[in-house]
């Protein structure tokens, strides 16, 4: 009996950026039990000694299952699968979904033989192609890695043990004018002498720091509220792009307002957007009316760029209120999560804060030719004319608070866009996977 | 283990749509209400949400009688307040709750659904009951009262409605307490000093476990007043002044502790601890903010508060500031050491000038009355701050001490910081997995890809304590309800979370990321958790009282099943459960009665356990009241360690430890005995907040130890003693009579942490904790949200070497050996000795008093038990100021020493470090001398950085220092010009290096002025300036600090020397990718000094075997391998098939010096403007200008692309051949650049050769012949022949098929040779011996097979002739023979083919035949 152990190297966070290497340890271990043993003993003793697998390789697969018609993505599908019919072994069958990504298969061993109580350990690595969209679990459309660890033993079936990989997307510099940015410039003459190396910098390290520039605090907006009451107040976001694991910090005054706000949630929403394929002309339109600048480009991290450069005009009106609901919703808002809610009662409040924690276990934002998506602040605020108890103060005496207060909601949406972390910060400790071949 | 978070909020508590400033704010007992009071109203607010239920506003009449309102306190049982007016008067009201209505404010959508609300939380659940507010009476007290007044009604209320008052020691005072009818004065005849007739209470607290007040008089004296007997009668009460405070202005009680704490006037504050046995007072700690203040300008204390949990204390001051304390004196946060920005003054103008501090529900907020300028106030409207916080688990919940993650619980969330902190093991993560046992994994890695193991981007950066929080949110359905989480805990594995609110409880998996909430919701309404809350095996343990049956009871719920009663199980105690924990399957528990009892859990199925109790103890007689026990635990620990196999049912818990107001009690089992004594308690330390455990440990040895946290006392552990390993090893063997005397002892060592410690990571040898940082968002002026954004940031500190530092002072270095050696896998660990011997030496070096016994030796002696001995003790030194280095040295021994030693284990960088110190303590002349001791060992060993470093510390070295001894004074090094005599030098390279690129443009002139000159010229500058070459023609560019100069140059000589000697030695041992590597990493002129050595060192004797060498070096396969017997036929066959490319030969490279002109002057990576050059050859006209004026036609062939064009028989062969790695090649032909441009035309052509590069070669020999240098001609004409020849000797050779397409260059040469010698020689004949002439002729009319064979025989030939030819050059060189030639050359090169006249055009088609012939028969 042979057993199969898969350990990720990076014990401490089974988590990846796109274009970061996958590093995982494959043990094979012949195994003796007792009772196979005992049992080996009192039969044939020499023919049960050694065990032989023939061959063994890895490979990682990205998958995809949507529950979209596949009628409209027929072509793409079979263009695909013939792609992984080129692979050694059928990934197809191992998930469900489809393989949209497939690395090229690494073949550990062949023909490898164990002596009873024998292990041997391989050790795969392999890029997470740079390309594949990250790990997402939506409504509608899923997105998984797995590391395929296939095996056969002579005249027998291909066994596989799969081990899932969680993967950020790290995005992918379109501006290449952002590169000069990392190199470092204490050099001041460029050396052409090929004896001094310089360390090169990958290119997931310069996204890295262009990661962390965009994500950096800059261009304070400042959004007035007000419905058609009067002011509500003023709401202050720092910064439009964020990582995982941060906190979305905003200041709320409501000083000098003229409707009072008895409360507020501020949620953070993931919005997914499916793009259904569609003529050239329709996709364009739909871009178009939607509120992103450039949704249009392929890749979606470019807007957090140019958001991010924007000079900070002092005060962005907030064209939404109460009424907004009854205006038809020129955008499609998609499918809804929420992942985080801080709420205040803010009846006494003058000046507060909003903060609302970005769990580590999201997918940032990220768009396919298949869906999009999205993040945003989704904010309520209940809001009462009522700035006393409806009576005049007394001049002396008791004032008793109403037993009533009537109350107005007003809806807002801000977008934000969330980036991945650092897949190492992220604490999500993974076990070991393994399989017994008898 | 208070942190803040955020901004405060400001909140105004005003009449509503008013604005007025809150003069004081009070909550209930209960937190639950909350009173505020501002100059004449009173309003009762809910406290979360906070939102106002009643106001009640004073008549003017009454405020013009009484005053303005100034204190409000809440009796007991919420009902009633007392309000002080600034007249001295007590306004009481009464609170009534209207049970009629069903709530307030409750907010009513409008019709339209549009403006409804539809989230969930916006309906507030909450329901805040309806109150009204009456005044009932108000009571002027007595003429004197214009005071500050502090009551407390005490807890007791008889029946007879007489509510005890609080027993006020003002003498001669008729201070009147005062209550519903009754009205009672009391003075107290008192044996202490005497009050001062007008004096006063300035500040007075109750508190009932402490038995007595905290009181402090107007005369600013601090007081503690107790009573006999619980009903503070005058008669039966007595004070203490408490010594040394004579300037209190405040004081608070701290129940659970017994603490009372006097804040003062210098901003101090005090803390007293109650002395047991006599019921006085005992000092116990002083908090004093010394960090970032100027001393004296807090001004005094003006609120101390302690949290309702007793575990911080908020302390303010009259000039500004907050901050927290733990319990014994551990600061945990300041605002003082807060980023404000730039623009605020905290001494002059703190914006957090708080008057009065109150906490709120479990002390999640920190209310804050702050006094802002007159001018301020009325803009903004409320100077109510709210200040949220987060706590540790451990503050409400002690039993989370034995699990590793930090968690930290908000009012409604969850703050979660896992993972250990060795994530720097996964540093550059390829090299953690481990070397397997088989030798596959580097294949299986190698297979597929050769790609570099690229680092993550951040892998440096693993040891940040900015691992992100795992902020939890409590489920709605939950907190709306059950608000505020009361406790939280954690399972040691970090998978599953549950907290408890105010009733029922609820739990987490991090695995699925789902809360499980109690399916019925009355279930969970009807239990609230108490006394703490555990996990257990996958069960949730906690102790609670259920509202429903009114009983007490311990409860699990297995965290699998749905949390439902039916699932749990329920075990009923007879008290409230105070406080629990576990050991392996043993549950403690204290119930309010005063009794331990001790329970055993076994698991009987997945979803089911069994509760047995096991003895129960009674611990009233160790504790005041059970609720002063603050935690305790059942462990097997033991005050002596018996040796390991002789624990009897080593399962089985033994001891008891309670820490009871701080102290730590130890109740350990008799022998034989099964229930613990609590006559047997032993104290083990006082003032501890905090303990731990380390039980079983992987890695390190401190097992079983005892780890308490007291405060400021810092940490300590208590920490069993082992016999040294031998011994205990022959005890084992011993036998029975020797294991008594091994029973080991233990000790007590105390260290310093600087954070508050949450986690012990007893492996790691490190503590986690979480500091309070602040950032700065916005800044402008005035603005709220200028204040400073509150963050917790994780941190952590090592303390292995503050305990080996203890243990090594009380002589037991065996013990501190043995721990080290168990962490010395640690990455730290080699930082943790530095720290140990850095922390000796500040204490030791700095003392005033001579030491007595100086523990450095005996620390060196312990560093010198490792490795990193060396290595530390530099790295101390260099973070130590230079003044402390002689004590030092005194102790580990003379730097120079340990240089040496240094050098002789190899670590070079080390030794490096070693300089800095030597160059301080020594006389420059000495770390001159060491420097360049270790640049020739750097050198040696290819520390290519290392030696760089080096040349600039020997630059560095003032050279007026030499002489003198080490003095003071810094010379300003840089003032000094930089030694321009490389730069110039440079410069002159670099336009030869132009003038290769660019010939053409300034080819006329250079003919005229410069050839005739040229040659003679070079070899003198060679020859008599060998010593420093150019330091003459650049000195005229230095106007001043002429002696400093020559001084500096004699030291960049010295330095250059070094260089030039290891760079010969490199080029001697055919090194030429060493010699790349030390010019480019030390700034060595490589041309300069090559073109110095050309005729030396870069001369080639034998250039098979160079090239040999050069493969050697460079790892390649061997250029001549063995001959295999029947590879003739192949090589006949080869040959036979590159037969036709040989004649085209000659034309390519006539066609190429035609075509480059444009191609080489974009391709030349040292293009420069034209002019440049001509500059540069005005000033320096000597060196190289045949190779300057012509061979930029020539230059930069690519040779893929020659061979691609051209198809080159070579090509063939090199097919099979592996061609050179790109980043090799590249080296390889900047190498080729140098050696071209130094003239060093031997190794460039080794160099051309190992590139396979026709192209460069006969660019190279065209320099050659250029150079009308009939020595260096035959030299290299002889070079390729004996290169070819040995090709061939060896059959498998690789360059077989190149070196044939070299012939037509010998063949060129040998023309050349000829035509010089036909040209020069001749009117020369007479003069010039024959010998040349024999020499050369023999050559020219021999057959060229002939020729070939007498050079294979006579390899050494032309050394031996080597004086006849130069003198022969010296001849030949003339202007007119090189135009000549040139002519010619051009010609050929527009004709292509031999159709002139010239009698070496003519010859030229038939040596090229003759030459195949020759080929194909070797």
């Amino acid at each position: 009996m042979i057993e199969i152990k898969a350990k990720l190297v990076r014990a401490d966070s089974a988590i990846y950026a796109t274009g970061e290497r996958v590093e995982c340890l494959i043990e094979f271990t012949h195994r003796v039990f007792t009772d196979e043993h005992s049992a080996s003993q009192s039969g044939n003793a020499n023919e049960a000694s050694p065990e032989n697998l023939a061959w063994a390789s890895a490979q990682l697969h990205c998958y995809r299952k949507t529950s979209y018609s596949h009628t409209s993505t027929g072509d793409r599908t079979a263009e695909l699968t013939e792609m992984v019919g080129r692979t050694a072994l059928d990934a197809v069958t191992q998930a469900p979904g489809e393989v949209i990504v497939a690395t090229k298969p690494k073949i550990l061993f062949c023909d490898l033989r164990l002596q009873r109580g024998e292990t041997k350990m391989y050790f795969f690595n392999e890029f997470v192609p740079r390309d594949g969209p990250p790990t997402y679990r939506g409504h509608n459309i899923r997105y998984f890695y797995k590391i395929t660890i296939a095996t056969q033993r002579v005249k027998s079936k291909v066994q596989t043990l799969t081990v899932p990989i969680r993967v950020l997307p790290i995005p992918i510099i379109s501006r290449p004018d952002e590169l000069p940015v990392t190199v470092e410039t204490n050099e001041e003459l460029a050396p052409t002498n090929p004896f001094l190396e310089k360390r090169e910098i990958s290119e997931l390290e310069i996204s890295w720091h262009h990661l962390k520039n965009v994500t950096a605090r800059r261009a304070p907006k400042f959004y007035r509220i007000s419905n058609k009451r009067g002011f509500v107040g003023r709401f202050c976001l720092f910064k439009p792009a964020y990582k995982l694991g941060e906190d979305i910090v905003g200041s709320l005054d409501f000083g000098q307002c003229q409707v009072r706000c008895v409360q507020f949630s501020v949620k953070l929403q993931q919005q997914e957007l499916s793009i259904r394929p569609q003529p050239v002309q329709n996709q364009q339109l739909q871009s178009q009316s939607s509120t992103g600048d450039d949704v249009s480009s392929m890749n979606s991290f470019d807007m957090a760029s140019i958001a991010s450069g924007v000079v900070a005009d002092n005060l962005h009106k907030s064209a939404t209120s109460g009424s907004s609901r009854d205006k038809d919703a020129p955008e499609p808002s998609g499918k809804l999560s929420t992942i985080s809610t801080s709420h205040q009662v803010c009846y006494a409040t003058l000046q507060t804060q909003v903060v609302v924690p970005i769990p580590l276990h999201v997918t940032p934002t990220f768009r396919t030719d298949l869906v999009d998506v999205r993040w945003r602040l989704h904010f309520e605020f209940v809001t009462t004319t009522l700035m006393d108890f409806g009576i005049p103060n007394p001049e002396f005496g008791e004032l008793k608070a109403p037993a009533e207060l009537p109350v107005e909601t007003m809806v807002w949406n801000l977008p934000v866009t969330i980036y991945a972390a650092n897949p190492l910060q992220i604490y999500s400790p993974n076990q070991t996977f393994n399989m017994l071949i008898k | 283990m208070y942190f803040p978070v955020g901004w405060p909020k400001r909140v105004g508590l005003a009449l509503p749509g008013e604005s007025a400033s809150i003069r004081h704010i009070c909550c209930d007992a209960v937190k639950i209400l909350v009173a505020a009071v501002g100059d004449g109203f009173l309003g009762i607010w809910y406290a979360n949400p906070l939102i106002p239920i009643a106001y009640f506003r004073r008549t003017e009449d009454s405020l013009r009688q009484y005053g303005a309102n100034q204190l409000i306190v809440w009796k007991p049982d919420s009902r009633q307040l007392a309000l002080l007016t600034a007249s001295g008067a007590l306004l009481l009201y009464q609170l009534d709750f209207d049970a009629n209505g069903s709530g307030i404010l409750l907010q009513v959508d409008p019709p339209a659904a549009s403006l409804k609300r539809d989230s969930a939380e916006l309906f507030i659940k909450e329901n805040i009951p309806r109150l009204s507010l009456r005044e009932l009476c108000s009571v002027t007290l007595g003429s004197v009262i214009t005071t500050l007044l502090r009551l407390q009604w005490s807890q007791l209320e008889h029946a007879d409605k007489e509510l005890e008052l609080p027993a006020l020691a003002a003498i001669k005072l008729r201070d009147i307490p005062f209550y519903v009818q009754q009205q009672s004065q009391q003075a107290s005849a008192r044996n202490v000093p005497p009050l001062s007739r007008d004096s006063y209470v300035a500040s007075l607290e109750y508190s009932p476990f402490i038995g007595g007040c905290a009181a402090v008089f107007s005369d600013r004296r601090a007081a503690f007043l107790i009573a006999n007997h619980l009903r503070f009668e005058t008669d039966h009460m007595h004070g203490f002044w408490v010594p040394d405070v004579e300037d209190a202005s405040v004081c608070s009680g701290n129940h659970k502790f017994r603490l009372l704490a006097y804040g003062q006037e210098s901003s101090a504050v005090n803390v007293y601890a109650i002395d047991d046995a006599t019921g006085g007072l005992e000092f116990s700690h002083r908090l004093m903010l010394t960090e970032n203040v100027l001393p004296g300008s807090l001004g005094a204390v003006n609120e101390l508060k302690w949290s309702p949990d007793g575990c911080v204390l908020a302390v303010s001051w009259t000039n500004g500031g907050l901050s927290l304390w733990s319990t014994f004196g551990a600061l945990l946060m300041s605002t003082l050491s807060w980023d404000f920005g730039l623009n605020v003054d905290l001494v002059r103008q703190n914006p957090l000038k708080l008057r009065r501090l109150e906490w709120s529900t479990e002390g999640y907020q920190l209310f804050m009355l702050t006094q802002q300028p007159p001018e301020q106030q009325e803009k903004d409207k409320g100077n109510v701050l709210q200040l949220q916080f987060v706590k540790s688990a451990l503050s409400m919940n002690p039993c989370m001490t034995t699990n590793p993650h930090i968690l930290l619980q908000g009012d409604d969330c969850l703050y979660l910081n896992q993972g250990n902190n060795l994530e720097l093991t996964y540093a550059g993560s390829q090299a953690t997995f481990p070397a397997s046992g088989v030798g596959s994994a580097e294949e299986a890695s190698g297979d597929g890809d050769c790609l570099e193991l690229k680092q993550s981007p951040h892998t440096g950066s693993i040891l940040t304590e900015s691992k992100y929080w795992t902020v939890l949110q409590l489920p709605l359905n939950y907190a709306a309800t059950n608000w505020p989480i009361r406790y939280a805990a954690i399972d040691p594995d970090g998978l599953h979370l549950a907290v408890a609110g105010r009733t029922g409880l609820a739990h987490y998996s991090l695995v699925t990321r789902r809360w499980k909430l109690f399916g019925n919701e009355s279930q969970e309404k009807d239990f609230v958790v108490s006394g703490g809350l555990l996990w257990w095996h996958g069960f949730v343990v906690m102790g609670c009282y259920s509202l429903l049956d009114r009983t007490d009871e311990l409860r699990c719920y297995p965290a699998d099943c749905k949390l439902d009663n039916q699932f749990g199980h329920k075990l009923q105690v007879r008290a409230p459960v105070i406080s629990l924990n576990s050991f392996r399957n043993q549950l403690i528990v204290l119930t309010a009665d005063g009794i331990v009892s001790l329970f055993n859990m076994s698991k009987k199925s997945a979803y089911a356990l069994d509760v047995e109790c096991a003895y129960e103890l009674d611990v009233k007689s160790i504790c005041i009241h059970p609720a002063c026990i603050v935690s305790l635990t059942v462990t097997n620990l033991k005050n002596e360690l018996k040796p390991q196999g002789q624990q009897p049912g080593g399962e089985q818990a033994e001891t008891i430890i309670v820490n009871v107001c701080g102290r730590i009690l130890m109740i350990q089992r008799d022998v034989g005995e099964q229930v613990p004594n609590t006559l047997l308690a032993t104290c083990l330390a006082s003032c501890v907040e905090v303990f731990w455990l380390s039980h079983s440990l992987e890695r390190c040895a401190m097992r079983d130890c005892l780890w308490l946290y007291s405060g400021a006392h810092g940490m300590r552990v208590w920490l069993p003693i082992l016999p040294p390993g031998r011994e205990r090893r022959e005890g084992g063997q011993g036998g029975a009579q020797r294991l008594h005397s091994f029973m080991s002892k233990r000790i007590m060592l105390g260290f310093p942490l600087k954070l508050y410690p949450l986690v012990v990571l007893f492996d790691n040898v490190i503590v986690l904790g979480v500091e309070n940082e602040s950032t700065l968002y916005a800044n402008e002026q005035g603005s709220h949200f200028s204040l400073p954004f509150a963050v917790m940031e994780r941190k952590s500190q090592i303390y292995l070497h503050m305990v080996l530092r203890q243990l090594i002072k009380r002589n037991l270095g065996y013990s501190a050996w043995e721990i080290a050696q168990s962490c010395r896998s640690l990455p730290y660990f080699p930082h943790a000795l530095e720290l140990l011997l850095h922390e000796v030496l500040e204490e030791e070096a700095t003392s005033k008093q001579p030491i007595p016994d100086a523990q450095l030796p005996s620390i060196l002696d312990f560093i010198r038990e490792f490795p990193v001995y060396l290595e530390t003790i530099v790295q101390c030194a260099r973070k130590t100021e230079i003044a402390l280095w002689p004590y030092l040295f005194s102790m580990a021994g003379k730097p120079k020493d340990l240089f040496q030693m240094c050098l002789q284990s190899e670590q070079l960088d080390t030794a490096a470090s070693y300089l800095i110190i030597l160059q301080n303590l020594e006389p420059s002349v000495v770390s001159k001398q060491y420097a360049t001791m270790l640049l020739d060992i750097a050198l040696q060993q290819r520390k290519w950085e290392l030696a760089k470093d080096l040349i600039r510390f020997l630059k560095a070295i003032d050279p007026n220092e030499i002489d003198s001894p080490r003095s003071s004074m810094v010379v300003n090094v840089k003032i000094a010009p930089p030694p321009q005599v490389n730069t110039q030098q440079q410069v002159n390279q670099n336009a030869d290096a132009f003038n290769m690129v660019l010939g053409p443009i300034a080819r006329e002139r250079s003919f005229s002025t410069t050839v005739t000159s040229n040659l003679p010229k070079d070899k003198q500058v060679a020859g008599a300036s060998g010593v420093a070459p150019v330091t003459e023609t650049s000195s005229s560019g230095a106007p001043s600090v002429v002696r400093r100069r020559s001084t500096k140059q004699r030291e960049t000589f010295c330095i250059d020397l070094i260089l030039q000697r290891h760079a010969r030695q490199l080029l001697q041992n055919h090194k030429l990718m060493d010699l790349g590597y030390m010019c480019a990493y030390l700034d060595f002129h490589l041309v300069s000094w090559l073109s110095q050595e050309s005729e030396r060192a870069a001369k080639l004797d034998d250039f098979a075997g160079a090239l040999q060498a050069l493969h050697e070096e460079l790892q390649l396969p061997s250029p001549f391998p063995t001959p295999v017997k029947d590879d003739f036929a192949q090589l006949r066959g080869s040959i036979r098939q590159t037969g036709g490319g040989g004649s085209s030969q000659t034309s390519e490279s006539g066609y190429f010096s035609l075509a480059t002109p444009n191609g080489a002057a974009t391709q030349s990576p040292q293009l420069q403007p034209a002019i440049r050059e001509e500059e540069e050859e005005l000033q320096q006209p000597s060196s190289l200008p045949v190779l300057k004026t012509r061979s930029g036609s020539q230059l930069s062939f690519d040779n893929f692309r020659y061979r691609r064009l051209y198809s080159l028989p070579a090509s063939e062969d090199d097919l099979a051949v592996d061609p050179l790695p790109e980043k090799l090649s590249i080296k390889l032909r900047y190498l080729l650049q140098l050696f071209i441009e130094a003239n060093c035309t031997d190794y460039a052509l080794v160099l051309s050769i190992l590139l396979q590069d026709a192209a460069s070669i006969s660019r190279i020999v065209n320099g050659i012949i250029r150079s009308e240098s009939v020595h260096t001609c035959r030299r290299t004409e002889t070079a390729l022949k004996q290169l070819s020849q040995s090709t061939f000797e060896h059959s498998g050779s690789l360059y077989r098929g190149f070196v044939l397409t070299l012939q037509p260059h010998v063949y060129l040469l040998e023309q050349y040779i000829q035509s010089l010698g036909d040209a020069a020689c001749l009117p020369l004949q007479d003069a010039s011996p024959g010998a040349e002439q024999g020499w050369t002729s023999p050559l020219d009319s021999t057959d060229w097979r002939t020729k070939r064979v007498n050079l294979c025989q006579n390899r050494s030939r032309p050394t031996e002739t080597h004086g006849r030819w130069r003198t022969f050059v010296q001849i030949t060189s003339g202007s007119r023979g090189t135009q000549v030639w040139s002519r010619t050359e051009m010609q050929q090169v527009a004709s292509g083919s031999s159709a002139q006249s010239t009698p070496t055009q003519r010859q030229l088609p038939r040596q090229n035949s003759r030459d195949r012939e020759g080929c194909r028969l070797m």
